[in-house]
């Protein structure tokens, strides 16, 4: 087990820059899981980790040395790849052993090791069998007890449940996770899954573009978003953004004026974006009206698409709402919970 | 029968032209090969006159010197050249894989040797083997070693015959393996590395398992040009000296043409085709025996 330290770490194939300059730090232990649009770096950052991928600029430590120059098989990390990359040629017993027998560990030791990965991921039935006689689900795992066996400094995972379908994904998400907690081994994971991210992490980090847009525990980027990106890419449904002006008492959108706790007087006359979660919107008698575009009840809430001011937003209830396209209701807005942010730069405000 | 089992039985029915040709085209030569090995066949008056010959051809074979000399001459040949060419195709498909930005270019230049026309090759390699005016002796000389009479002794001119085989050849073997390394899934191949495998490592315990397949083919083809070769040993040494060189083709072809014994020429075709046919099975049956666990005593240790 190893702290990580990245430091201003900077990647261009050719001359096109993709990874702009990224820092951040990971404890010892910690989970942490990289999320963002595809094409924003993930893998090519978690690459430099493994030592797969130059570093054009900056610094990679693990375990306090700097690594830039180390190659892959002297890193002591374990990659699980998206496709699982199982050697095809080596049955389920022999991929698990393969980094074992490099070690030149003994026939004992790796019986021992194998035969526990087996048991925690469920194997221990398919161990003679070759990677093309699994399924997918049977594959990621054979991945994660190639991972596990190593007991290495760190964890790196590239989307391993992507390949999965949802029921078998949530179970491996809770049993990786237990995993993890339990061999208390430094992890980076990576997803384009946000439910995964908030579900798993200790903390998330987001990027986009190659670059990080915010950090933090999974509900600090719930509960305060620094920008409108992280605001909509966290949360679902996504937040909803409202144009309008900021006027003492709340924010002035058409004839509505939505309440706000940080629409504070230095604020006042500017332009902002107003953003709500749809889970913070209620329906009251002694709410604004709005006009019901979309019903959507998924079983365990109603999900509505309204127009209002001018404006769609989509607001989710826990109770049953029996309204049709075309129905006013009254809504109104949690006012502590409601998100501002500058209309140029799309920063939180304040 | 389901709709299924009437397209299946459709689908097997619609080769049937295909196969009725390949069978026609192959078939009725093979037949009439091996019809030709069990008879006595004579030219009179223009004509083929056959009786049947039971095993006396396979029997002369048996007792022909010189037969069982070219099986051997051949048996080394082809074991040389198949060895030499692909132990050569692999580690320059392994070393054009590593510097991308060579690729290409190596690609051109390796492949070069294998457009050149065989009567072209033996002619190249008659004037760099020549004794007198030849490169390769000129080159010794200048490095104070004796010249040789490369094609004038029986080792030189084997020597010679099997270097020129898999110049010859070689770049078609690097080709095949370079195709398939370049298919290999990239990510098992770092996978390998995290795991922390070495360069070498990742080549002994990954590609080359990875490439078997792409290697046992090209064995196999290696081989079969191998019992085939016939060109530039023709041009090259004619079979000799001492018969040094003359493999089974050659061999065929004198008792073909110039004896004019069509039974046992047939014959001794046919029994070449056996022989390989044998020695392929035996790959195939060792490499098959070795994967079963009784021979894998790792695979034991594992699976506990
Ligand atoms: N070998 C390469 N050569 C050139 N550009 C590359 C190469 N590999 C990746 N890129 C570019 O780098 C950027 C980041 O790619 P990366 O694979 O890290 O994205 P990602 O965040 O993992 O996306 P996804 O979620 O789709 O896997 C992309 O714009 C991609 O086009
Ligand atoms: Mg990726």
């Amino acid at each position: 087990m190893a702290s990580v330290e990245i430091r201003d770490v900077k990647k261009s194939y050719a001359s096109l820059p993709v990874i702009h300059g990224v820092s951040f730090d990971i404890r010892d232990g910690e989970f942490v899981s990289l999320v963002g649009p595809s094409g924003c770096g993930k893998s090519t950052l978690l690459r430099m980790l493994a030592g797969l991928e130059e570093i054009s600029d900056g610094a990679i430590r693990i375990g306090g040395t700097v690594v830039n120059d180390v190659p892959p098989k002297d890193r002591d990390i374990a990659m699980v790849f998206q496709n699982y990359a199982l050697y095809p040629h080596m049955t389920v017993a022999e991929n698990m052993a393969f980094s074992l027998k490099l070690k030149k560990a003994g026939r004992e030791e790796i019986g021992d090791k194998v035969g526990r990965a087996a048991r925690i991921l469920n194997l221990e039935k398919l161990l003679d069998r070759y990677p093309r006689q699994l399924s997918g689900g049977q594959r990621q795992r054979v991945a994660m007890g190639r991972a596990i066996v190593r007991d290495p400094e760190v964890f790196l995972f590239d989307e391993p449940l992507s390949n999965l379908d949802a029921k078998l994904r949530v179970s491996m998400r809770a049993e990786s996770k237990a995993l993890q907690k339990r061999l208390g081994t430094t992890t980076v994971y990576v997803t384009h899954d946000q439910v995964e991210a908030m579900t798993m992490a200790d903390r998330i980090v987001v990027m986009r573009n190659g670059v990080i847009e915010q950090i933090g525990a999974p509900l600090e980027l719930y509960d305060r978003p620094a920008n409108l990106f992280v605001a909509g890419f966290i949360g679902s449904p996504a937040m909803n953004i409202l144009e309008g002006r900021a006027e003492a008492g709340g924010i002035r959108i058409g004839d509505l004026l939505l309440p706000a706790e940080m629409a504070t007087q230095t604020l006042s006359g500017k332009s902002v974006l107003y953003g709500i979660r749809p889970e913070h919107v209620a329906i009251d008698d002694s709410g604004a009206p709005a006009e019901v575009i979309v019903t959507e009840p998924t079983g365990s809430e109603t999900q509505l698409v309204v127009r209002m001011a001018g404006q769609e937003l989509t607001c989710a209830f826990r109770e049953r709402i029996a309204a049709m396209p075309g129905d006013i209701i009254r809504l109104v807005f949690d006012g502590r919970q409601a998100h501002l942010f500058d209309k140029e730069s799309g920063t939180r405000l304040p | 029968m389901t709709a299924y089992r009437r397209l299946f039985a459709f689908s097997n029915l619609s080769t049937l032209p295909f196969l009725v040709l390949v069978i026609g085209i192959a078939g009725y030569s093979w037949v009439q090969v091996v019809v030709m090995a069990f008879s006595h066949l004579r030219i009179e008056a223009g004509q083929f006159v056959w009786s049947a010959a039971g095993w006396d051809n396979f029997i002369a074979i048996m007792n022909n010197p010189l037969a069982r000399y070219s099986i051997a001459v051949t048996a080394v040949f082809v074991a040389a050249t198949v060895i030499l060419s692909v132990a050569i195709g692999i580690g320059l498909a392994l070393l054009v894989e590593r510097s991308r930005r060579l690729a290409r270019v190596s690609q051109i230049i390796l492949l070069w040797p294998a457009i050149v026309a065989p009567v072209v090759v033996s002619l190249i390699w008659l004037l760099i083997l020549s004794p007198n005016i030849g490169v390769l002796n000129k080159l010794l000389e200048t490095l104070f070693l004796p010249s040789q009479d490369w094609l004038g002794t029986e080792i030189g001119a084997l020597f010679a015959i099997i270097l020129v085989d898999v110049w010859h050849w070689t770049p078609v073997t690097f080709l095949m393996i370079y195709t398939a390394l370049c298919g290999l899934d990239g990510e098992a191949i770092e996978a390998a590395r995290c795991d922390g495998a070495s360069e070498w490592q990742v080549i002994r315990h990954i590609k080359l398992p990875m490439l078997m397949p792409a290697i046992l083919g090209t064995v196999f083809i290696r081989a079969v040009m191998g019992v085939k070769a016939f060109d530039e040993m023709y041009l090259l040494t004619t079979g000799g000296p001492n018969n040094a060189t003359t493999l089974v083709s050659l061999h065929i072809r004198d008792v073909f043409f110039d004896q004019l014994n069509y039974g046992y020429g047939s014959a001794f075709s046919v029994l070449t085709v056996v022989l390989l046919s044998l020695a392929i099975a035996l790959v195939l049956a060792i490499r098959a025996l070795r994967r079963s666990r009784f021979l894998n005593p790792m695979r034991e240790a594992n699976s506990q």
